[in-house]
C-alpha cells in the first residue's frame, strides 16, 4: 500500500509537488508510461483489452491553508484552501511552505475569553500560526504570504483495521489507482491524478478534455458521519461497510445504469458496498461527466470519517473493497459485447 | 538538557488523581540533585534537599496536567467522556488521544465533515459532551479494553519551533518543574544553608489540592511557587508580558511584599530579566493553598509566560526556565545570607 507514505505529504490544492513527485517517482519504477499536463494533473496509460475510453481519476491536492500575512510580532494570519470547519483547526500542528517550517494553531487563552466568546467558535480570521518568532522580520525570513500551510498528522493503525491519517480525501483514492497501475491488468484504462479539486474540480475538467472518456470512473474518499447522536440516513456512509457508490451529489447525477451495473458486479465478486446516501458535496465527476459531449461517470469511493480536518479516519477493508470493485468494473467493462 | 528533561515528562501523562503512575520518570531527573524523597498522601512528590540550618524553604510547582475521563463505552466503539479540569473544549476538537485502559488505546475525536453541517452548526462551539473518542473497536471489544473511569490524554509530541521556542502539551506545569530541576542544579553547586523541597504538587488543576497538603507536610519558612501565566498573543493587550523576556513578578494581596521585593532586588543585582504583573487577589495557582497553610506562610510567586493555556500546543521560550532557575538559587543563597527574620517580620 502507498496509502501511508501518501497521507504523509503536503499537497494543499495548487500546491500538489510533493504528491506529484511521489507518484511520478512510483509511476517510473513500475514502468508506467505517463506524463504531466499544464495545470499539473498526471495521467498515466495502462494499455490493454480495450472496449471503451476508461478514465480513472483521484485528486492529488488535500484542504489545508494559505499565509496572507504576517504580524508585528511575528504571527502568521492565514485563510483556508477549500471546506474546512473553522472547529477542527485550534490547537493543531501546520507544516508551512517547502521548508515545513513548523507552526502551531492558537488562539486566545479559555480563561481569558469572555462569556460571550465561549459561546461562539472562533472564525479562521482570529487564529494565527505561531512558528516561535517574535517579530515581523523574524518570520519573513522562513514564512511569507502566499506560503501554504498543510495539518501535520501522523499515520496511525488503530482499532479492528482502522487508518487514521490527514488527506484521506483523497490520498485513499490515488492509492487504489497507483495500485492499479502496479497490477498489469489487461485491460485499457487511464490513470489520472488531478489537482485543485478542493478548489474547484479544476484539474479533472481539463484531464477529461484531453482523454474524452466513454466512462468516468471517480476515485474518492467521501463523507461519513457514522457517530453517536447522528440519524442513520444523515450519516450518508458507513465505516466498515465497503465500497461507496454515488447515486447523486450536489456536481452529478450519476448514471444509473452504471451504478445499478457496478453494484451487480460487487454482488457477483462478493465485494461489500454501500450506497451514498447524502447528496451533499460533489468530486471530479462533476466535470468529467459534462466534458465535450458528455460521459458516463461512477464515483467508486471510501467512507472517511472525519474528512476536511487533520485527523481523518477509514478502513482498510473498505480501501480493499473499493479497489476490487474499481478493478473489476473495469475488467467488465473492457470485456467487449 | 531542560529541553531533553521536558520533551521526556511531556511524553508521560501525569493527569490529576493519576500523578502516581509515571512517577519513577520525574524521581530519576530529580534525585541526582536531592537527598530524600518523600511523598504526601495525595500525590505529591518531594524532593529535598538538605542544607545547613532550619529553615525550610519550598518550591512548589504542580506536576499535574488537565485530562479526560472516560463515562461511558457506546455502540460503535465510541466512547464519552468527561474532563478533569478545565478544558476550552474548542481544542479538542480534531485531536487524537490516547486512553489509558488495559493497554493504550488510540483513539481521535473527530467531528461531522462540513459537507454535512449547516454555516449556523459551524459557528457554535462543541460541548464537551458532544464530543466522542472513536476508537475503531467494536463495542464488545472496547468493553474488554476500557473501563469507566479510566484516563485519557490528548497525544502531541513536543515540538521544537524557531529559535529556543517550544510547543508541546502540559508546559502548565511541567515548564516550572523544569525551572526546579534548573534550581536544583545550581544550588547542588553551592553550599546552601536552607533546606530546600523541590515540590511536584498533585491536583493543581481541579483546586489547589496537592499544595494544601504539601505545604502542610513539610511546614516550610517560606513558600516560592511557580506556574505559567499568559503570554502575549495578538488577542491581548499590548503590554501583557512575553515570551523570552524573563519569568513573571506576581504582587497582590496573596503575596508577601517584602519577600517579593527582595526577590526583585536580587534580580536586578545580578541582571535577571522580569517581567511584572498585580494580581490583587485570587491568583489561581497553588500559592492561594499554600498562603493559608498551617499558621500561614509567605509566599511569593513566579510565572513563566506561556501562549494558549490549557491546550495541546502550550508554547514557551525555554531561555525563562533558564532564567528563572538560576535567579531562584541565587535568591535562595541570598536569603541564606539575609536575616531572614528581618524580612519575614512585619
Amino acid at each position: 500500500m502507498f496509502l501511508n507514505e501518501l497521507t504523509e505529504l503536503s499537497g494543499v490544492s495548487g500546491c500538489e509537488y510533493e504528491v506529484r513527485n511521489y507518484i511520478k517517482g512510483k509511476l517510473s519504477e513500475m514502468g508506467c508510461e505517463f506524463y504531466v499536463d499544464k495545470l499539473g494533473n498526471i495521467i498515466a496509460h495502462n494499455k490493454g483489452k480495450k472496449n471503451k475510453n476508461i478514465m480513472l481519476s483521484a485528486h492529488m491536492d488535500e484542504v489545508g491553508l494559505i499565509v496572507s500575512n504576517i504580524d508585528s510580532d511575528g504571527f502568521i494570519k492565514f485563510k483556508a484552501v477549500g471546506g474546512i470547519d473553522q472547529r477542527v483547526l485550534n490547537s493543531k500542528v501546520v507544516v508551512i511552505g517547502e521548508n515545513k517550517i513548523p507552526g502551531v494553531i492558537g488562539s486566545k487563552a479559555v480563561h481569558l475569553m469572555s462569556e460571550e466568546e465561549r459561546g461562539s467558535s472562533l472564525p479562521i480570521d482570529k487564529l494565527y500560526i505561531d512558528i516561535g518568532t517574535s517579530t515581523k522580520e523574524e518570520t519573513e525570513k522562513v514564512v511569507n504570504i502566499g506560503d501554504y500551510a498543510a495539518f501535520k498528522s501522523d499515520y496511525v493503525e488503530f482499532g479492528n483495521n482502522m487508518i487514521k491519517a490527514k488527506a484521506l480525501d483523497n490520498r485513499a483514492g490515488c492509492s487504489i489507482i497507483l495500485e492499479l497501475l502496479s497490477q498489469n491488468l489487461d485491460a485499457d484504462f487511464y490513470g489520472v491524478f488531478t489537482v485543485m479539486e478542493e478548489v474547484g474540480l479544476r484539474g479533472a475538467e481539463t484531464a477529461a478534455y484531453q482523454l474524452e472518456p466513454d466512462l468516468g470512473i471517480v476515485l474518492e474518499g467521501t463523507v461519513c458521519a457514522d457517530m453517536p447522536e447522528v440519524d442513520e440516513h444523515e450519516s450518508s456512509t458507513f465505516i466498515g461497510k465497503g465500497a461507496v457508490l454515488s447515486l447523486m451529489d450536489n456536481a452529478t447525477i450519476y448514471d444509473i445504469e452504471t451504478v445499478r451495473s457496478a453494484a451487480k458486479i460487487a454482488e457477483d465478486n462478493n465485494i461489500t458496498y454501500q450506497y451514498r446516501r447524502s447528496t451533499s458535496g460533489g468530486n471530479d465527476a462533476g466535470v468529467i461527466h459534462k466534458t465535450k459531449r458528455g460521459a458516463k461517470v461512477v464515483a467508486i469511493s471510501v467512507p472517511c470519517r472525519y474528512i476536511h480536518s487533520s485527523i481523518s479516519v477509514a478502513s482498510k477493508n473498505d480501501i480493499d473493497s473499493a479497489l476490487k470493485l474499481t478493478k473489476q468494473v473495469i475488467i467488465e467493462n473492457q470485456k467487449g459485447e | 538538557m531542560l529541553k531533553e528533561f521536558l520533551f521526556d515528562i511531556c511524553s508521560n501523562h501525569f493527569v490529576s488523581g493519576f500523578e502516581h503512575i509515571n512517577g519513577d520518570i520525574l524521581k530519576k531527573y530529580f534525585k541526582p540533585y536531592t537527598d530524600s524523597f518523600e511523598m504526601d498522601r495525595l500525590g505529591s512528590y518531594i524532593f529535598k534537599r538538605a542544607g545547613s540550618n532550619d529553615t525550610k524553604i519550598m518550591l512548589a510547582a504542580h506536576i499535574d496536567e488537565i485530562g479526560l475521563m472516560v463515562t461511558s463505552i457506546l455502540e460503535g466503539g465510541f466512547l464519552s467522556f468527561s474532563t478533569v479540569g478545565g478544558f476550552n473544549s474548542s481544542s479538542l476538537v480534531a485531536q487524537d488521544v490516547t486512553v489509558y485502559g488495559k493497554e493504550n488505546i488510540f483513539g481521535v475525536i473527530g467531528i461531522k465533515p462540513p459537507h454535512l453541517t449547516s454555516e449556523e452548526e459551524r459557528k457554535k462551539p462543541l460541548k464537551i459532551k458532544e464530543l466522542y473518542i472513536d476508537t475503531g473497536y467494536t463495542k464488545e471489544e472496547l468493553e474488554k479494553l476500557v473501563k469507566i473511569g479510566d484516563i485519557a490524554t490528548v497525544n502531541r509530541k513536543p515540538l521544537s519551533l524557531q529559535g529556543s521556542i517550544i510547543s508541546a502539551k502540559a508546559f502548565d506545569d511541567r515548564a516550572c518543574i523544569a525551572v526546579m530541576l534548573e534550581a536544583a542544579k545550581e544550588l547542588k553547586k553551592i553550599s546552601h544553608k536552607s533546606n530546600v523541597y523541590f515540590t511536584a504538587t498533585a491536583q493543581e488543576e481541579t483546586g489547589l489540592r496537592g499544595a494544601k497538603t504539601s505545604s502542610y507536610k513539610i511546614a516550610p519558612d517560606i513558600g516560592i511557587v511557580l506556574d505559567v501565566g499568559f503570554g502575549k498573543t495578538p488577542d491581548m493587550p499590548a503590554d501583557s508580558p512575553q515570551l523570552g523576556k524573563g519569568p513573571i513578578v506576581a504582587y497582590g494581596g496573596r503575596l508577601n511584599t517584602k519577600l517579593t521585593k527582595k526577590f526583585v532586588e536580587i534580580c536586578k543585582k545580578y541582571n535577571y530579566p522580569m517581567q511584572h504583573e498585580a494580581v490583587p487577589a485570587r491568583t489561581g495557582t497553588d500559592t492561594d493553598a499554600v498562603q493559608v497553610s498551617r499558621d500561614g506562610i509567605p509566599c511569593i510567586l513566579l510565572s513563566i509566560p506561556l501562549r494558549y493555556m490549557h491546550t495541546s500546543v502550550e508554547t514557551i521560550d525555554i531561555n525563562d526556565l533558564e532564567i528563572a532557575g538560576k535567579a531562584l538559587a541565587r535568591f535562595i543563597n541570598e536569603l541564606d545570607n539575609s536575616d531572614l527574620e528581618e524580612i519575614l517580620c512585619f
